[in-house]
């Protein structure tokens, strides 16, 4: 019992930052003073078929672990396709990304956008962020 | 018994996706200017089946729909690359969104 609680400890506190892309636009610092602005969205990854897999490993009877490598083998097939970081069950979680940034700048111009996708990683269980930095021209 | 754990994981699994990348650029109107304009949005998928892909031109059909859609000035184009995942196939998907003045 004190090796499940510890061992959860450790895998809570384990966590790891993930940038998968970064890209900038053009900076203008001629039209006045520069004031950073910011605007994150985030989803709940989860990799069914690796967390299945590690369950697997982790059984202790010979069925137990042929049942769910046969499950995580099936699981694996159902979510076919390039990914960056683990999958998420809403597509459309970044669409308001550009009315927040437009709200944060009142004059409108905004410069120097950085685009990030970036994620916290908890294993086979994460947060998948895109966040855009950016400069509003005063 | 067996059938009845693995559905769930089954109806979890089938509807995941993944968001690679999103890229904004262009807000250079003054706020008059983008307060009069027009929100426009696109979409194009490629179906991709058993690792054949199909529709490969989908990214500049993308821009040539966003370009149909708002025939004077665009600004403050996004462009947002994802997968949507599935059984034995999945569907990239490119949605372009922008201001039209």
């Amino acid at each position: 019992m004190l090796r499940v609680f510890l061992t959860s400890i450790v895998l809570m506190c384990a966590s790891c930052a993930r940038l998968d892309h970064v890209q900038i636009s053009d900076i203008d610092q001629s039209q006045g003073p520069l004031k950073a602005i910011s605007v994150k969205v985030s989803n709940v990854g989860f990799d069914a078929a690796a967390t299945t897999a590690i369950a697997a490993d982790l059984a202790s009877s010979e069925s137990a672990r042929d049942n769910l490598g046969d499950l995580a083998a099936i699981l694996a097939m159902f979510n076919m396709g390039p990914r960056t970081g683990n999958p998420v069950y809403n597509d459309r979680y970044a669409e308001g990304l550009l009315q927040q940034l437009k709200q944060q700048c009142e004059s409108g111009k905004i410069t120097a956008i950085r685009n990030i996708r970036e994620a916290k990683s908890y294993g086979t269980i994460s947060g998948e962020i895109v966040r855009i930095d950016a400069d509003c021209i005063i | 018994m067996k059938v009845l754990l693995l559905l769930p994981f089954m109806l979890l699994a089938g509807c995941t996706h993944s968001i690679h990348m999103v890229h904004s650029d262009g807000f250079t109107e003054r706020l008059q200017e983008i307060t009069k304009a027009r929100y426009v949005e696109v979409e194009t998928t490629q179906d991709v089946v058993f690792f054949f892909a199909f529709d490969t031109d989908y990214v500049d059909e993308a821009k040539t729909k966003l370009e149909q859609a708002c025939p004077g000035r665009l600004s403050a184009v996004s462009t947002q690359y994802s997968t949507s995942h599935g059984f034995f196939h999945w569907t990239n998907k490119i949605l372009m969104k922008g201001m039209c003045s």
